[in-house]
């Protein structure tokens, strides 16, 4: 019963350092400044694109 | 009867379904035939558009099966189903995002070609979409090396399942010519989305991007996917779903950082959308099965959204105009 326990007791000490481990930690930024420009409706560049295609 | 030859096919009247058959009632005229294991779903589904010029039935597996196109928007696996329509004489539109799904779909490309028909692979939003703006994006540079994909938010319930799953899974990356597997839930990133979703935390998660983005353009070396998620969704990402999945996610996004050069110049070039996810795949996923059904996409074989042979200015185009509004980042 004792053994059982222990190793219950192990088991999740164990998960737990594993879950913080897992969850702990910083971002990192992919991009430091800047904004998003709409670029709709449907651009030119993409007709350019179309004709040059064509 | 309808001209069941001349008819689109949708599997699936579930959250992403009834997207695509939004879009094709309202950009078509063309006979819809739906099909769904939940047949109040797709009686209900079919009902709410019985008033439009486009004639949305119900039928069974088989009748669908002779459709010109099939769009499977249902939850994976898509093979078995692509496999069956393919026998039927059906080209296909699958728009899996499930890592294996997507491979066994690939697998099927000389099955496909001998019966002279097409499979577009992964034509969603994140894959699918992430392509069309790889192509996009392509124009401004001389040569590219790297793609970086990032998804925010979910679907339907089919997806929200898959998110999960993705992020216990070992995700799957290009890096200078190899395929790395790194462990679901590492790498974070701080990812900014286009405006009103923001700025997540980004994971590396079993995506389907890097896979179909390889196979687009060959000549990148790096292609990374993440998933933006938070301490509860990577806490319990290898545990079943304790809470049953929204109806539907709120808000999504998606972005892609393509870097390569310009005029011997390092550039970088990232370009988003900010939609729900589900609408951003059911206007791709049926804007691509319309390209296919009128004969604009010739390629036979199986094909993925963003390579060369495929129309993807005039898809991305359609898709646009379909109310999907594209960002572009200024920064660094």
């Amino acid at each position: 019963m004792n053994f059982i326990r222990r190793v219950l007791m192990v088991l999740g000490i164990a998960g737990i350092a594993g879950a913080i481990l897992r969850i702990r930690g910083k971002s990192e930024p992919s991009t430091q400044r800047g904004g998003w420009r709409p670029l709709n409706p449907p651009t030119d560049l993409l007709e350019e694109q179309i004709s040059s295609q064509k | 009867m309808i001209g069941i030859s001349g008819a689109i096919g949708v599997i699936g009247a579930g959250v992403t379904g009834s997207r695509v058959v939004e879009h094709l009632v309202a950009t078509s005229s063309t006979p819809i035939l739906l099909y769904d294991q939940d047949l109040y779903g797709a009686q209900r589904l079919a009902a709410v558009h019985r008033s439009h010029s486009a004639v949305v039935s119900v039928a069974d597996f088989e009748t669908v099966a002779t459709a010109s196109v099939v769009v499977l928007a249902c939850g994976s696996p898509h093979a078995p189903l692509a496999q069956k329509m393919l026998a039927s004489g059906a080209s296909v539109v699958s728009l899996s995002d499930d890592v294996s799904d997507v491979m066994n779909l690939l697998k099927m490309h000389d099955e496909v070609m001998a019966k002279d028909k097409t499979l577009v692979v992964g034509a969603a939003a994140s894959p699918g979409m992430t392509g069309l703006l790889l192509s996009n994006l392509q124009s401004n540079f001389d040569e590219i090396d790297e793609a970086h994909v990032a998804l925010h938010g979910t679907g339907g319930p089919n997806c929200a399942v898959q998110h999960h799953r993705a992020l216990a899974d070992q995700s799957i990356g290009w890096h200078d010519g190899e395929w790395l597997r790194r462990p679901g839930g590492s790498g974070r990133e701080l990812c900014w989305f286009p405006e009103p979703v923001g700025a997540y935390d980004c994971y590396r998660a079993a995506m389907a991007d890097p896979v179909l983005l390889q196979r687009a353009q060959p000549q990148l070396q790096r292609i990374t996917a993440r998933v933006s998620a938070n301490r509860r969704d990577r806490f319990t990402a290898r545990l079943p779903m304790l809470v049953p999945p929204h109806s539907e996610g709120g808000m999504g996004a998606l972005r892609i950082e393509v870097r390569g050069f310009r005029n011997g110049s390092r550039i970088v070039e990232i370009a988003g959308v900010a939609e729900r996810v589900a609408q951003i795949a059911g206007v791709v996923g049926a804007t691509t099965a319309l390209f296919v059904h009128r004969g604009e996409i010739t390629t036979t074989g199986t094909s993925v959204l963003g390579q060369d042979s495929l129309p993807n200015a005039e898809i991305l185009r359609d898709v646009l105009t379909g109310g999907i509004r594209l960002h572009q980042f200024v920064g660094t």
